[in-house]
């Protein structure tokens, strides 16, 4: 598969400030995550992606072509940024119209995408009229999903898209996203929702302070990919039961307790056996369990890893 | 699939008109025109049209000469910066819209809906005119209007340049009314031909004096403004098609 991305040598600066910081990379079709602390550089990327910004020195090419003042290759993409900001006195309706109409189509056609669109994201109708600035985070995230579809781009960039959204929403963004990857699309996405990234793409790119430290295949999974968490957290009404359960079972390696959250965390002797018999273990300890989720994801690894010198 | 004209003008129309005419809008425009009437109500003696406490005079150098070009500089130039913020830009300038383009159709959008909003002050001033019994009240109208309509279609003009250069546009515009329009605009030279002001005084000159001494015909008068608006544009559009869109983001 040939790469729809390519930069090489690509550096930007503002001024003594380091956006990004000569990152030779591809990315191929697919559902790509970009990860990084806050300061990587990820929003640089994304504006020199979607040819906002031009790059200071290096090559970068979007669909063999560079993005900047190209709206040929503009005319591919679609950006979902992470800003809050969308335009006063405008509804959802009206929005997509006037940006499907900036994206070559016509008035009717713009109000046709706009309405199957804002369907596609799971907008309930009578929040197209709304003036999107009364829209809850979650409506407007699916609003701002819906944009990017308007004009059937063949890649879409998301900038932290499920910020504000509720882990029902998350999933159904992420089943939404699928489907777009599914009949073709490719999707860059960033997130600081690891979980997610990681259930969502097949491959990623990990920045840090401007640079790519190394892929994040490579930092995250030394061998064969961990399929399981090494620990996972639970909140629940008992957490010292819930420990002495597990440690009955001769699961625990080393556990903490927090009493002021009720939350229990664990770092297992052996994941799988834990997970392969998930359901079972947590009915059988008899503990009333409120949340599960895992503390320290491959990603969440890669990212915290030391830099390589 | 590259928009055309008339769908960049539709989306750039529609992102102006919905987002200005806000029922908030309306009701700041109300209330400056009652307070602009009242002013106007205030300082025009009853009957009388020119000199002195007369109404052409006081409308020519307060509202024509001073108000208007500063509102219309101000709403030019904020839309502008409205389209460069967040809100617009990162979802407008990554579509393939070509953005000289799109600043001409915004421009135009915005003219439009200026041209609208400033019918209402207008109008304020033409009913203090009939109650204060103006003489040549109904004749005066139409230059009136000319005046109006070129005043804000130059002065918008140049606040969409000076808004498409930096963000301390009003910096830029108040260099500009010291040393152009107050300043040489004011001396008897040939020189005073560069103030824009001073070219619609000039064409207004018959409505002040009754000999309209300087007056300038409102043809010529409306293709110098025209013209500078037009170059005016043109300089923004080339500045705006190479003018990167975001600054060190929070996120670099």
């Amino acid at each position: 598969m040939s790469a729809i991305v390519e930069a090489e040598n690509l550096s930007r600066f503002y001024g003594m400030y380091l956006g990004l910081n000569n990152v030779t990379f591809s990315v191929r079709p697919g559902i790509t995550g970009v990860v990084g602390p806050n300061g990587a550089g990820k929003t640089t990327l994304f504006r020199l992606l979607t040819g906002q910004i031009r790059p200071s020195s290096g090559s970068l090419k979007v669909f063999g072509a560079l993005p900047w003042n190209h709206p040929e290759t503009q005319a591919k993409l679609a950006y979902c940024p992470e800003g809050e900001a969308v335009p006063a006195g405008l509804g959802p309706t009206d929005w997509l119209v006037a940006l499907g109409m900036l994206s070559g189509l016509s008035a009717r056609a713009a109000r046709e995408r706009a309405r199957a669109t804002l369907d596609q994201v799971k907008l309930a109708p009578e929040h197209w009229s709304k003036p999107l600035t009364k829209l809850s985070k979650g409506m407007r995230q699916r609003v701002k999903l819906a944009q990017c579809l308007l004009h059937e781009p063949k890649l879409v960039i998301l900038d932290e898209p499920m910020n504000g959204l509720d882990p029902m929403g998350r999933e159904d963004f992420g089943n939404v996203l699928r489907a777009l990857a599914g009949a073709g699309t490719s999707i860059l996405i960033s997130s600081h929702i690891l979980q997610d990234l990681e259930a969502l793409c097949g491959d990623f790119l990990l920045l840090r302070w401007g640079r790519i430290p190394r892929a994040a295949s490579d930092a995250v999974l030394p061998g064969a990919k961990p399929r399981w968490p090494d620990a996972t957290a639970f909140r629940c009404e008992s957490p010292e039961r819930l420990a002495r359960f597990f440690f009955d079972a001769g699961l625990v390696r080393g556990c903490e307790i927090s009493p002021e959250t009720r939350t229990l965390q664990i770092r297992w002797t052996d994941p799988d056996r834990f997970y392969q018999s998930f359901h079972r273990l947590l009915l059988d300890s008899g503990v009333p369990i409120f949340e599960v989720r895992p503390t320290a994801s491959p990603l969440e690894k890669a990212i915290d890893a030391p830099p390589v010198p | 699939m590259k928009p055309s004209l008339s769908s960049t003008w539709g989306g750039a129309w529609r992102l102006t008109y919905r987002r200005l005419w806000a029922p908030k809008h309306w009701l700041v425009i109300a209330g400056a025109s009652a307070l602009l009437a009242l002013l106007c109500h205030a300082t025009v003696r009853e009957g009388r049209a020119v000199g002195g406490h007369g109404f052409f005079p006081w409308v020519t150098d307060t509202y024509v000469s001073l108000l208007l070009p500063i509102f219309a500089f101000i709403f030019g130039a904020g839309a502008m910066r409205d389209d460069l913020g967040a809100g617009v830009a990162d979802y407008a300038f990554t579509r393939p819209v070509s953005r000289p383009a799109y600043l001409i159709c915004k421009h135009l959008a915005h003219l439009a809906c200026a041209q609208l909003d400033f019918l209402v002050p207008f109008a304020a001033l033409l009913a203090v005119g009939a109650s204060r019994h103006i003489p040549g009240l109904g004749a005066g109208a139409p230059l009136l209007f000319l005046a109006q309509a070129l005043t804000i279609a130059a002065f918008s003009a140049f606040g969409f340049l000076c808004a498409t250069l930096t963000s301390r546009y009003v910096v830029i515009g108040l260099v500009y009314a010291a040393a152009v329009e107050a300043g040489l605009g004011n001396i008897p030279t040939e020189l005073n031909r560069i103030s824009l002001t001073h070219q619609v005084r000039g064409m207004l000159a018959p409505l002040v004096s009754p000999a309209g001494a300087g007056a300038q015909g409102p043809l010529a008068t409306t293709l110098q403004l025209l013209l500078w608006s037009a170059a005016m544009l043109a300089v923004a559009a080339i500045v705006f098609s190479r003018r990167e869109l975001a600054g060190p983001p929070r996120d670099a």
